[in-house]
């Protein structure tokens, strides 16, 4: 019996000075004692503070250390919304395949409410709209009635997706069915672009009246919003009215110059016009 | 009878053996390294100095290069100019100065290999990183920092350095930039080389000696003395290796950079600089699709650098794509004319755009 107390206290000596010669062990130690009092909340944060950090990484191009950061991330939590915000950085910092796999692992946990994210990032880092469009209407289905996508509604999404396309009776669906959700979601706040873009393509889809419809509703909801006179000059150039196209064509410059606000600084928005691209199409249809 | 003809013959040996010739008397010649801190000495911080049989002294590196002063042996004293100093000790591989205001030790080279086969200058200067081992910074008693350092050496710009810190499980970074001018380093890598020395700022309060130097490894003594520490560097194996494509003059730090709004500091914004592209893409390879996507840091002084590149196929898998293709896609962006130069925020800035190329051409360019 002496000899097994003493050998017990031999060991459990050992054991202490290993551990006092091991710092990282110590550590270690010291954080999962710590992570068996935290809520899942706390740790949640904890997680969501590294992360942060190697995401800054991430949009820097600095991705050498990246994934030993997401490491210890996800050692303190690992959520579908950290996938997300991972797959959201990798594909705006144009690392696609990272991106990709990560928004796949929330697709793969979340299941198609997760598909409006990853639709979003095909359509806009990748302009992959055929992709982006099966994504998007999964998710739009999942859950009946009108859909967002944080500030955007998915057939408007959807309506952009088959503009690309160049499918502008599918897009005119779409954007018809918003049109149709406005019931639900309320008049009062709507997004004025969707009559801008559904008369982009009744434009192109030859509808040159329901065109200019949609765009005369876009004006007298907006009337600063130089994209509508822009397309509605192509339309009169279209017409062969070169007159009205140079007038469109003046209320464009004039409110393009009066300063244009809807581009975002990070990217491209669809059909973003550009005050050269107004002066381009002035010096060529109006030069007498 | 024997033992005592043991014991004799054996007298005789160590006689014979302790008669031999005398060590040399230590030589005041040749390379002597000298470091002191604070400012109580006329020599620079660090120097390097050939000392002659004639009593010349010729100072190869020197901290203080504005100070072009003479120095001479005479006597027992090393004279400065006008001010002497009293050589009170020597010693094989120490020589211990005394002046008014302090004493200062100086060393023998510690070079390992006297016939050290140095490399030539321009496989040096080929642009290379290198990372130093990680060393465990104590600071505090909770908290352990890690610091990771990295070297860069390149011919056209400067001899820079930075610093990864982590601690615990964060990082922080810190730039230094310790450069000087490539005449100077041209000049200095070539005494560093038939001296095997090198400098590494512009006072050269970090001087070095070179060990050992290969295509791989650069092996270096920093500091005299108590100081004295052996850093290995190693190349950095290409996937860990901080992007870096040249080195530029940075108005912040490396690391942050604001992120995207780059593009207005191109003339005409994003529709000239897509339109730079698209003109210019031209035709390479129809066989290849993908998209090349790159991040880059576009100085305050209007030049992009530090470029990052993603590859990948048309349904966003990893690929590589024809490597004619990426150095165009580079290349074209490197040689962009019309970046605005001085900016008013005077900030380095972080963007990045994909391109899209299918069968060759480019068919959009994405922010």
């Amino acid at each position: 019996m002496k000899k097994i107390g003493i050998i017990f206290v031999f060991w459990l000596g050992l054991a202490l000075v290993y551990k006092a010669i091991r710092p990282d062990r110590a550590l270690a130690l010291r954080y999962s004692e710590q992570s068996f009092n935290m809520s899942t909340e706390q740790k949640s944060d904890k997680a969501t503070d590294i992360l942060e950090k190697a995401i800054a990484l991430i949009y820097l191009g600095e991705e050498g250390r990246v994934q030993s950061i997401i490491d210890s991330a996800f050692v303190w939590h690992e959520s579908v919304q950290s996938y997300k915000n991972l797959g959201r950085a990798y594909m705006n910092a144009g690392n696609f395949p990272e991106g990709l796999r990560y928004l796949d692992m929330a697709v793969e946990i979340e299941g198609d409410l997760a598909r409006g994210t990853r639709g979003n990032y095909l359509m806009s880092d990748m302009q992959d709209y055929e992709r982006a469009v099966v994504d998007l209407k999964a998710f739009e289905k999942h859950d009946p009635g009108p859909s967002f996508y944080g500030p955007s509604n998915i057939q408007i999404l959807i309506g952009q997706c088959y503009l690309s396309l160049n499918q502008y009776d599918q897009s005119i669906k779409a954007f018809d069915q918003y049109f149709k959700d406005l019931e639900i979601i309320g008049k009062e706040k709507y997004d004025v672009y969707a009559y801008f873009y559904r008369g982009i393509a009744q434009h192109r889809g030859g509808n040159y009246g329901a065109a200019l419809a949609d765009l005369n509703s876009f004006t007298e909801k907006y009337v600063e919003g130089p994209e509508a006179y822009f397309e509605r000059a192509k339309i009169y150039y279209d017409l062969k009215d070169l007159d009205k196209a140079c007038a469109e064509i003046d209320l464009a410059e004039k409110y393009a110059r009066k300063g244009y606000l809807r581009g975002f600084i990070h990217f491209d928005l669809p059909e973003e016009v550009h005050l050269n691209d107004i002066l381009e199409l002035k010096s060529t249809i109006c030069s007498e | 009878m024997n033992r005592c003809s043991f014991t004799f013959a054996a007298i005789i040996v160590l006689t014979v053996l302790s008669c031999g010739k005398p060590p040399p008397e230590p030589s005041i010649e040749g390379l002597w390294v000298g470091s002191h801190r604070g400012p109580f000495f006329r020599v620079p911080f660090n120097f390097l100095a050939d000392f002659r049989s004639d009593g010349n002294v010729e100072t190869l590196i020197q901290g203080v290069k504005e100070e072009e002063s003479e120095w001479l042996i005479s006597g027992d004293s090393l004279f400065i100019d006008t001010s002497s100093y009293l050589i009170s000790e020597i010693s094989h591989d120490l020589m211990v100065l005394r002046g008014k205001e302090g004493t200062s030790y100086l060393h023998r080279p510690r070079v390992a290999d006297p016939d050290l086969h140095a490399l030539p200058i321009p496989d040096l200067l080929e642009k290379k990183w290198w990372r130093m081992p990680d060393t465990e910074i104590a600071e505090g008693q909770e908290k352990a920092l890690r610091r990771e350092e990295f070297l860069m050496i390149d011919v056209d710009h400067f001899f820079l350095r930075r610093n990864y810190y982590y601690q615990d499980d964060f990082l922080f970074s810190e730039t230094e930039k310790s450069c000087f001018e490539l005449e100077d380093f041209r000049q200095n890598l070539y005494l560093n080389f038939s001296r095997r020395a090198m400098t590494c700022d512009s006072i050269y309060s970090e001087a070095a000696q070179i060990l050992e130097l290969s295509k791989e490894r650069l092996k270096i003594v920093s500091g005299i003395g108590d100081n004295e520490k052996i850093l290995e560097l190693k190349s950095i194996p290409a996937k860990s290796r901080p992007s870096e494509d040249q080195l530029l003059n940075y108005c912040n730090d490396l690391f942050i950079g604001a992120r995207g709004s780059a593009f207005s500091q191109y003339k005409g914004g994003i529709r000239a600089f897509r339109a730079y592209f698209m003109d210019r893409f031209g035709l390479l390879d129809a066989n290849s699709s993908g998209y090349v996507s790159i991040t880059f840091l576009l100085t305050c002084e209007g030049i992009p650098g530090r470029f990052t590149i993603h590859q990948s196929d048309l349904k966003g898998k990893a690929t590589e794509l024809p490597k004619e293709l990426v150095e165009h896609c580079l290349q074209l962006l490197r040689s962009m004319p019309d970046w605005k130069k001085d900016h008013s925020e005077m900030q380095d800035l972080r963007m990045n755009f994909h391109l899209k190329i299918v069968e060759g051409q480019l068919v959009s360019l994405i922010r």
